[in-house]
């Protein structure tokens, strides 16, 4: 089955962070979802049966195509050896995991799908599955591990990809001007920045994926209530990362003004798997005080503030149009006008809070499977990524960076931070907090 | 006098409504009762739904009505808002 389809103005920005993070380092854009398998799995066999399947089978035949001038777009090529993109590895270790499995990297130019199947010495078992971040969103990565299960039927055709963008140029143009100037608005040059001095090589990046109880959960959601948050916990996890951030800085006796970051907003239908590949990511932007991080309740409502203002304002839907009309120019130009405003820094950390899981992926090719961590990407700058997930088992948190940002000891200091934060009792004394 | 807001059935339909229009794919049966949980709704469509609220029928929820038992489905966040709704008028 030939395939040719447009990028998602979404893809082709996580095509322009893919050739930022290529400058500076080792690893792209590539993002990760691994799957604790039930000891009694048969890797031989699943990786037999991945291969025939026929949704992976195009997943790894796909590569992007660009020319200058022409709409960039995701072909299907032939005679892709499916076989060749599934390794297993018996007795792996964590350092192998650690360091190669989760540092492979994938070109945009050619099969952007890698499927790890892991027997550890101590019997466990898991599949990781690393994507392109230009073709896979976070949910995307959740159909693709549901797709490419043995047996599972074709992905149906007019669902692989979203519907194509109708907008007319000229409102695309209306709404990018409108951005860069919402964008040219913000203080970049006193934004708060991990990486300091050299733009030189960074080093590989470091995970470390923390799971909270439900009891400890418990805890956070009182705190979450009590420091103001409404609509779910979002932005109280936010304030709080953001406080445990600012400590860094305290520690390195450095005072930025400014925390900037964006957040991912789904784009995608709800209620149903939807698209296979594509991402469908629009963003809203978070601008705090250093005052304001200070005191996570005063965060928390200024988080509140802006999100809304920003969806009042159509804030999301405005960068979704920017973003499609980027897909109109050069790769060189549209690194300059994002570099304009943000001189190659795009937020004091990624941040991604992907809410409630649900009941995740509850077997892959008839094997239990028994836990599931995302692994996103880390751009550097800003070297820094949180992920917040609710699971069946409680919080789920991914600390990933690259040591140019967060030293190890301050590495391990943040994640003990955060998690000693979300769950400590430190409940606004103010009385104004509903527990 | 008769209005939406003094009608939760009707008004929770509404919600239900934009739900179909601008958040949930073609498919997905929504109905008031339906938990959004259920439904894939994220803190950023709930707080679509609470603006709509106030754009359309002028009902704002104060924060500590935004609790989660109130954006628990379109029926108790409309049960809510027709409650407040019948507060401010009472009060006015």
């Amino acid at each position: 089955m030939e395939l040719r389809h447009p990028l998602t103005g979404a893809d082709n920005f996580q095509v322009l962070l893919d050739r930022h993070m290529r400058k500076r380092s080792r690893i792209g854009n590539v993002v990760r979802l691994s799957l604790q398998l039930d000891p009694s799995a048969d890797l031989s066999a699943l990786a037999t049966g991945i291969a025939a399947n026929p949704n992976f089978r195009l997943a790894v035949s796909l590569s992007m195509w660009r020319a200058t001038l022409v709409m960039p777009r995701w072909e299907s090529g032939s005679g892709a050896d499916p076989l060749a993109h599934i390794d297993i590895h018996e007795r792996c270790t964590s350092d192998y995991f650690n360091n190669v499995v989760l540092q492979r990297d994938l070109p945009i130019s050619g099969s952007p799908v890698h499927v790890d199947l892991l027997h550890f010495a101590n019997g466990s078992k898991r599949l990781v599955i690393s994507a392109h971040h230009a073709l896979f969103d976070q949910r995307g990565m959740v159909n693709l591990a549901n797709a490419i299960q043995p047996g599972a039927p074709s992905w149906p055709r007019e669902q692989l990809f979203p519907e194509r963008s109708k907008q007319h140029w000229w409102p695309e143009f209306r709404n990018t001007v409108y951005i860069m100037f919402y964008m040219l608005g913000s203080p970049f040059w006193f934004m708060a920045r991990l990486l300091r001095g050299s733009r030189g090589p960074v080093s590989n990046p470091v995970f470390k994926v923390v799971q909270l109880s439900n009891d400890q959960c418990e805890v956070v959601d009182r705190n979450a209530l009590a420091h103001g948050a409404r609509f779910g916990n979002s932005n109280y996890h936010l304030a709080i990362t953001l406080k445990v951030l600012q400590r860094v800085f305290d520690h390195r006796r450095e005072q930025p003004p400014y925390f900037w970051l964006s957040m991912p907003v789904s784009t995608r239908r709800r209620g149903s798997a939807g698209h296979l590949f594509s991402n469908s990511l629009s963003f809203v932007f978070a601008r705090l005080s250093a005052d304001e991080v200070r005191d996570p309740k005063r965060a928390v409502a200024s988080i509140h503030a802006q999100v809304k203002k920003q969806l009042g304002d159509g804030i999301p839907g405005r960068y979704a149009s920017l973003l499609n009309f980027f897909r109109r120019v050069p790769l060189w130009l549209y690194s300059t006008l994002v570099n304009l405003p943000m001189r190659g820094d795009y937020a004091s950390l990624s941040f991604s809070d992907l809410g409630n899981e649900g009941e995740g992926i509850a077997n892959f090719g008839g094997v239990p499977v028994l836990g599931m961590v995302d692994y996103a990407s880390v751009p550097s700058p800003p070297g820094l990524t949180v992920t917040f997930k609710r699971n069946t088992e409680g919080l789920q948190l991914v600390i990933s960076a690259v040591y140019e940002a967060l030293a190890p000891s301050e590495f391990d200091r943040f994640h003990r931070d955060l998690v000693q934060r979300l769950t400590g009792n430190d409940a606004p004394q103010d009385g104004t907090g509903t527990v | 006098m008769y209005s939406v807001k003094n009608d939760p059935t009707r008004l929770a339909n509404e919600l239900c409504d934009y739900l179909r229009e601008r958040v949930l794919d073609r498919n997905v049966l929504c109905t008031p009762g339906t938990p959004f949980i259920e439904l894939g709704i994220d803190s950023m469509s709930i707080i679509e739904l609470v603006m709509y609220l106030e754009r359309k029928h002028g009902i704002v929820l104060p924060d500590e009505a935004l609790r989660p038992e109130n954006l628990r489905s379109a029926d108790a966040l409309a049960r809510c808002a027709v409650a407040i709704a019948a507060a401010s008028a009472a009060g006015r």
